[in-house]
């Protein structure tokens, strides 16, 4: 292989890639980056056997070939180079790279690219296209809800489905349900479903947030899924098994119905939250809704009380209780002008979405369960 | 037995186990966890290394090949940290077994389950009782009775026996070793033992000092105690060999590598000092099968003149005894114990046991 590319893109192209590499194997080419030549350009690949990440970068290529490098020396060295033109020239039989800046010369181990695994392909027939900005909303709208617990894989995965020109993204940590449905870019025929670990898709925002493409490509295989983002490919690799069945959980009706301004809400949980001291199980935060209004009470042995009283739609008393912190993420995750709570019983969940502009269905919901109350029992 | 070819190619012994998973391979039955268990050196860790390679791969030849070389990411072997596997790396393998394969056909943990303590089995025990998917466990353990019985009766059970030293012998011979008759024996069917007799000069050292002690019967608790002593000077330059080996195996060794290469050292110069004991006991029993009469059965074939020789001037003493002693003193070796005293009361026990035939 012998190849010639500018630094400085080359550079930043690889410092994306070696985020993919993984730091903890003790497999030294595991921690290396594969180095392929391609059309007027040089491939990088690297994996932490979770997630994959494969980009290119423009070239001058000489000689084709593919070797891997250790991910670490590479990228410090290049990073460190000045502005110009970088050779890289594999040298089999001594078994290193050569990289070339000028005057400067460094040769680095490398190793056989037939031993590095098998990247997904990226499968262009059953692919289908979503705004990238609409990808990202909906993956931080439901990001506040999966479990951070391994213990329950399936539940550190955001669950994704895509169906009829939408998608779909679950999240659910036993506590509370997040559900957030948006509009694909292209039509799309029949359903695809698949748990996506949480991380994945956090990296997948970044690395939009970071390039100038609108769009994101998605293929979805057996086991993987993978995200073009521009140049960049992401794979991770798929969870296993069921997530649970979240419309069973969602009641089918709800006693009462109650608005409550958002932003005045947000502020006075915020206030009220200083008061619930971290302990397990933690200290709820009650609202106890009156004619037109509901009192906001924290009550904390350790430190005092904290009351606040905002307006709000309700017409008859009714109490309830909810971890301040999960409370919190409910309401901030909701984006219009009034919060909607809709309860039945005290002990049974309450479900919070955004206030709907005239019949159509919210495409927000964030169902919570509520605490039972130790001042009240 | 020598498996002529297939994945478990070149290994010896257990054929039938073999072909039992050769079997379920072919046929696609496989279990999703399989308890190997059997003496040390029987090929257990090797077998599970073909096999998970065969079953991550599905019959692609370059990852079968990438994945017996510890290169697939779909196939891992846990080592435990130090004395056991941890509850911390359970939760890391459970976690990993949830989600789908990266390249392969199946996702395999190769781990040691006599190692598993009892958080870190039961936080096994669900993944093994209703695996997701296509993970597949590989489970070693040195016996059935040392792994807990909940994990036990989720794994479909492989035995490994000892394999026949005749076959060890015929395949040093194949090998093109010296002594293949002298090392087949004093491995006692476990395949490992043996090679390392045939590759490591600091074994036969250690060797050499077991027999020196082993018919230290002299009154002089001194000369004894030197004898002991050399043995553990070899067992320390066996562990030594371990940890320099390790090392030059890795170009830049931190301090994590740094750490297990002393952890390996350590293991196996209690390793040496065991199969010191074990040893002492196999040279008692070769006087024993003397005294009755069937030389053909020492192993210690190169020092057949010497154990002639205690058999005809101690023929009244208890030899066989005598090496069930040594064998219990093994069995019983704690962890903290420091070798010279176990080695030194083993040793005078002996020969109370050798010289209460002959009182002064």
């Amino acid at each position: 292989m012998r190849a010639v590319c500018n630094t400085e893109s080359f550079g930043r192209k690889l410092a994306m890639t070696s985020r993919g590499v993984s730091a903890r194997s003790t497999v030294e080419l595991l921690r290396g980056i594969l180095v392929e030549t391609g059309n007027q350009s040089v491939k990088l690949s690297a994996t932490d056997m979770e997630l994959s990440i494969q980009t290119s970068s423009p070239a001058e290529v000489e000689e084709e070939g593919r070797v891997v490098i250790p991910a670490r020396i590479f990228n410090d060295v290049v990073r460190s180079l000045p502005k110009g033109d970088l050779l890289l020239e594999h040298d089999r039989a001594g078994g290193t790279v050569r990289l070339a800046a000028g005057e400067n010369e460094y040769r680095i181990r490398a190793y056989a690219a037939e031993d590095f695994p098998q990247l997904p392909a990226f499968d262009e027939q059953n692919a289908f296209t979503i705004t990238g900005e609409v990808l990202v909303e909906t993956v931080e709208k439901v990001s506040r809800s999966y479990s951070r617990d391994e213990t329950r894989p399936v539940l550190t995965g955001i669950l994704i489905n895509f169906e009829d020109s939408r998608v779909r993204m679950v999240t659910t940590d036993s506590y509370r349900l997040s559900i957030k449905e948006s509009e694909l870019a292209t039509t799309f025929e029949g359903s695809r479903q698949a748990i996506i670990p949480a991380r994945a898709m956090q990296e997948v925002s970044r690395i939009f947030s970071g390039s100038e493409v609108e769009q994101i490509e998605i293929s979805l295989s057996e086991n993987q899924a993978l995200f073009r983002i521009g140049d960049v490919l992401l794979g991770t690799r798929l969870i296993e098994g069921n997530f649970p069945e979240y419309k069973r959980l969602l009641p089918d009706q709800f006693e009462r119905e109650i608005s409550v301004p958002r932003e005045d809400l947000l502020e006075t949980l915020r206030r009220v939250n200083l008061f619930a001291t971290r302990q397990t199980p933690p200290v709820p935060v009650s609202l106890s809704f009156s004619d037109g209004a509901v009192e906001v009470v924290v009550r904390s042995q350790e430190i005092g009380e904290a009351h606040e009283k905002l307006p709000a739609s309700s017409e008859d008393e009714f109490h309830i209780s909810f971890n301040p912190g999960y409370l919190l993420d409910g309401v901030s995750a909701v984006d219009s002008k009034n919060v909607i709570f809709k309860f039945n019983e005290s002990l049974k969940p309450g479900l919070i979405v955004p206030a709907a502009d005239g019949e159509e269905e919210p495409d927000f919901l964030y169902l919570i369960m509520p605490m039972r109350d130790p001042s009240r029992s | 037995m020598k498996a002529e070819a297939g994945i478990f190619e070149g290994i010896i012994g257990n054929a039938e186990a073999l072909r039992r998973l050769e079997r379920s391979l072919a046929v696609g039955e496989v279990s999703h966890a399989y308890l190997f268990y059997g003496p040390p050196g029987v090929g257990k860790r090797t077998v599970a290394r073909r096999f998970g390679a065969a079953l991550v791969s599905g019959g692609d030849e370059r990852a079968e090949d990438r994945a017996r070389r510890g290169l697939h990411p779909d196939l891992q072997e846990v080592e435990p940290e130090g004395v056991f596997t941890t509850i911390g790396q359970v939760r890391e393998i459970v976690r990993q077994a949830a989600s789908r394969p990266f390249e392969g056909a199946r996702r395999v943990f190769i781990l040691q389950a006599d190692t598993l303590n009892v958080q870190a089995a039961n936080a096994l025990l669900k993944t093994l009782e209703e695996p997701e998917g296509r993970a597949v466990f590989l489970l070693l353990a040195a016996s059935r009775e040392g792994v807990l019985p909940t994990i036990v009766s989720r794994a479909q059970t492989v035995r490994f026996n000892p394999v026949p030293v005749a076959e060890v012998a015929k395949f040093l011979r194949e090998q093109g070793d010296e002594n293949p008759e002298l090392v087949a024996a004093l491995g006692r069917g476990n395949v490992g033992l043996s090679l390392r007799y045939a590759r490591e000069t600091e074994m036969w050292e250690l060797r050499k000092a077991v027999f020196t002690a082993a018919f230290s019967f002299a009154k002089d608790f001194g000369e004894r105690r030197r004898a002991v002593e050399k043995i553990v000077d070899r067992a320390e330059a066996v562990g030594e060999a371990r940890e320099t080996a390790f090392l030059e195996d890795i170009d830049e060794p931190d301090r994590r590598a740094k750490e297990s290469a002393k952890r390996l050292g350590k293991a196996a110069r209690d390793g040496a000092v065991r199969e010191a004991l074990g040893l002492i006991s196999l040279v008692y029993r070769d006087v024993a099968v003397v005294n009755a009469g069937a030389e053909k059965l020492v192993a210690n074939l190169d020092r057949l003149e010497e154990i002639q020789d205690y058999a005809e001037r101690f023929a009244g003493a208890n030899w066989a005894e005598a090496a069930l002693e040594v064998g219990e003193i093994q069995d019983t070796l704690a962890y903290n114990a420091s070798p010279e005293a176990v080695l030194e009361v083993a040793l005078s026990r002996v020969r109370q046991k050798i010289l209460g035939a002959y009182p002064d």
